[in-house]
């Protein structure tokens, strides 16, 4: 009978969570509290890092497509800016090419 | 307790027993999977979860030598059309003018082609239409503003992928040298250095947060990814456009099949420009077909006279003044003929020339009669020279699929017959490709040196040398310093006065050797074609370049010989060379010319010991009559009045200057 009786307290007391409020349970509030902070900044940084990974794979893709478009503008301007496609649009103008190379005067003490 | 209460607290009892067994339950599959498949699951979600992810290394740059790109890695696209996915309301809309766009952007196909082939899918329940295969992100970014396409992937079924995109800047030029490095085509510097522009591949440890993200774990690599060192080739735009330029002209006047040229810079063999052009197998146009000049291995005619020449002169058996006797231009050896270019009908020939004036004049009768009678007996001593020379060996270039040489050696008896010394002594029955002839003719303009023909000048890592790619040196003689001088006054000659004296230029003197073969001439007179040759350095006298040129099966209708087909394209890149070296007038600070009869006297006095004087300050009238009167060509800058300025300076050495430069004002 007395062991009945026992049981069913400690079930009581489980159901009403009075540990939850005793003497010795309300020294440790400031550990869990504790505990609970450093749960949500790791919950945080966890979030954040994700983040990161996300904002970084865009820009690694952004970064490819201005590569691309930089080498595609760099290609352009190569070919447009070769002597021989120069030489033949110059010829449009009635330029020609100089046959002789150019002149380098060099100043002397004479 | 009331029988009320009784009665619920009955109740619940009986409510209480289905949920205790599904906790129960819960309790059995928790510790079941927990505990029982808990080690296997675990193993499985860490291999999903968490791996060593790999982090590609970026492969290197390939550069020409002036710091242009040459090949680069950029992020492509292939883009795809699901037709099926727009409603038809979109659709119907957009068809029209999403066709006219990609006619317009993409090309390949005519608009019409391009809706019908758009409406035919849709109707068919086609959910992939591939529209290009790749393309760059400037197209793309037009594509997505296009009708139907702009709806999106999930409205428009507009679908792309980045993938990796080997590009090469300046176009298809050089292509074939550059290369690839790919599953099935790995060929030119990509392939023969792909080790130093892959670099390795790094891993890192990192968890999958999403479908195709992945966090990394540590702040550390497992292994460290190394980029590619960048290749700095050898070649120069600048010349490399030229000389393509130029070949192209030759090919397409000509109507060739294909043809190749190389620039060589002739103290250290480092290739400026290579070009191959083929004709495309619908005839229309040439491209990058293959690498003829390391590749096509033929017999090269008369570009090899002089090696034979040079074999003789060694041997100190002729000198360039052996009278031969080439009659009409026609010489029979075991019943085979040899002719001169100029032998039609029994009459041709040169008569009773030097052996210096055959090579200029290039005639085959010529040669062969002069040193076929020295060998004959002992065909073994040319040969065996010509082996130890290194010749029967191909250069051991850095690109593979190098065409082997092939001379047959009298003890052979296979290859050997009859015919084949003097044949071989005009070009024949030997076999070389492009690069090989170059490399000996570059040899004989580097005093003798033997250089390997190099493609690359160093690696580079973010802008700094990491290696330095040395010249390479084949043969340091390989012949004595008498028969050098002989060689290069032969082919000076021959450019200036012989068979290439169409190809002359006043200030900038050249020298080289033509060469007309007949190839497939077992075809008879219909079916054989011509391979015409070019090869030579310049400037003459100090020689910088060495360049040679082949064009195969030019049109015969329009021209087949060497100076004439392969000729021009030689002079063309000769000439950019000279462009690109400024000429140097030296002009005194602060001086006023003042005109002086008196310097007449020592300006011929000048000209006497072949120095040029100095004409500052002189009467135009007089500097010009002077200097014609010693034989010397006046090009005029400006025209009248006193000498400003001069080329060359006064005092330099007038011996190997045809013309000065003379401007007045």
């Amino acid at each position: 009978m007395k062991r009945r009786e026992k049981w069913s307290k400690a079930l009581a007391d489980l159901v009403q969570g009075t540990f939850l409020v005793n003497d010795s349970a309300r020294a440790i509030y400031p550990f869990v509290l504790f505990l609970g902070g450093l749960a949500v900044i790791s919950i945080y940084s966890s979030h954040s890092a994700d983040s990161k990974v996300y904002t970084m794979s865009k820009l690694r893709n952004e970064m490819k497509e201005l590569n691309s478009d930089y080498i595609e503008t760099r290609s352009k301007l190569m070919e447009v800016s070769s002597e021989t496609k120069v030489l033949n649009r110059a010829k449009q103008l009635g330029l020609i090419r100089k046959e002789n190379p150019p002149i380098k005067i060099v100043l002397t003490d004479e | 307790m009331s029988n009320e209460q009784k009665q619920i607290l009955h109740r619940l009892y009986w409510l209480s027993v289905p949920l205790i067994i599904l906790a129960i339950a819960i309790i059995v599959k928790l510790v079941q999977i927990q505990w029982l498949e808990g080690p296997e699951l675990r193993a499985q979600s860490e291999k999903d979860v968490i791996k060593n992810i790999s982090i590609e290394a970026r492969r290197g740059s390939i550069f020409s030598s002036d710091g242009k790109l040459l090949a680069t890695n950029m992020a492509a696209y292939s883009i795809h059309f699901d037709p099926t996915t727009a409603t038809s309301e979109i659709f119907d809309k957009g068809i029209d003018s999403l066709s006219l766009g990609l006619a317009k952007i993409l090309g390949q196909k005519s608009s019409a082609q391009w809706k019908a082939l758009l409406r035919s899918s849709r109707n068919q329940g086609d959910r992939f239409v591939t529209l290009s295969a790749s393309v760059d992100h400037g197209t793309l970014k037009q594509l997505k503003a296009l009708p139907i396409l702009r709806e999106g992937r999930y409205k428009g079924g507009f679908l792309y992928n980045q993938k990796n995109h080997r590009k090469l800047p300046l176009g298809a030029i050089a292509e074939r040298t550059i290369g690839f490095d790919e599953t099935y085509r790995r060929t030119g510097l990509e392939e023969a250095y792909s080790d130093e522009l892959k670099g390795t591949n790094g891993s890192r440890l990192a968890q999958r947060i999403s479908k195709s993200y992945w966090k990394p774990l540590t702040d550390y690599y497992s292994q460290e990814p190394e980029d590619g060192l960048d290749l700095v080739s050898t070649i120069d735009s600048r010349l490399q456009d030229i000389a393509n330029d130029a070949l192209l002209s030759s090919l397409e006047y000509y109507k060739a099949d294909h043809g190749c040229v190389v620039l060589m810079e002739v103290s250290t063999g480092k290739v400026r420009a290579i070009a191959n052009l083929g004709r495309n197998s619908n005839g229309s146009g040439y491209y990058e077909k293959r690498n003829y000049a390391v590749w096509e291995s033929t017999e090269p005619g008369s570009t090899f006279k002089t090696i034979a020449l040079m074999l003789a002169l060694e041997d100190g058996v002729v000198d360039t003044s052996t009278q031969v006797n080439t009659e009409n231009g026609l010489y029979t050896i075991y019943g085979e003929r040899v002719e001169d270019s100029n032998y039609r009908n029994g009459k041709g020939g040169y008569g009773i020339i030097s052996l210096g004036k055959a090579f200029q004049e290039s005639s085959n009768t010529g040669i062969v009669k002069a040193l076929y009678p020295l060998y004959k007996n002992n065909p073994e001593q040319f040969v065996d020279r010509l082996y130890a020379l290194g010749m029967n060996k191909p250069l051991g270039i850095d690109i593979k699929g190098e065409g082997m040489p092939k001379i047959p050696h009298p003890n052979d008896r296979k290859a050997w017959s009859g015919i084949s010394l003097p044949w071989m002594m005009f070009g024949y029955e030997v076999s070389f490709t492009p690069l090989q002839i170059l490399a000996y003719y570059n040899a004989i303009a580097n005093n003798g040196v033997l250089v390997k023909p190099q493609f690359v000048e160093r690696f580079e890592k973010m802008g700094s040398t990491v290696k330095d790619i040395q010249p390479e040196i084949l043969n340091p003689s390989i012949c004595s310093k008498g028969t050098l001088v002989q060689l290069q006054s032969l082919l000076k000659n021959a450019l200036e006065k012989g068979t290439g004296k169409s190809l002359k230029h006043d200030l900038f003197q050249m020298a080289g050797k033509t060469g007309t073969s007949q190839s497939q001439y077992w075809l008879g007179t219909e079916g054989q074609s011509y391979q015409s040759s070019f090869v030579g350095y310049f400037p003459a006298d100090n020689p910088k370049y060495s360049c040679i040129v082949v064009v195969q099966k030019p049109d015969k209708t329009i021209g087949y010989y060497g100076a004439k087909v392969a000729g021009p394209v030689f002079k063309e890149v000769a000439m950019a060379v000279h462009r690109l070296s400024p000429l140097e007038w030296t002009e005194p600070q602060n001086t006023h010319y003042a005109y002086d009869s008196s310097r007449r006297e020592s300006v011929e006095k000048s000209l006497e010991i072949k120095k040029m004087p100095n004409l500052r300050g002189m009467r135009l009238m007089d500097a010009i009559e002077l200097m014609e009167n010693n034989g010397l060509k006046v090009k005029l800058e400006g025209f009248s009045g006193k000498v400003l300025r001069q080329w060359p300076a006064s005092g330099e050495s007038l011996n190997a200057i045809p013309t000065v430069i003379i401007y007045a004002g």
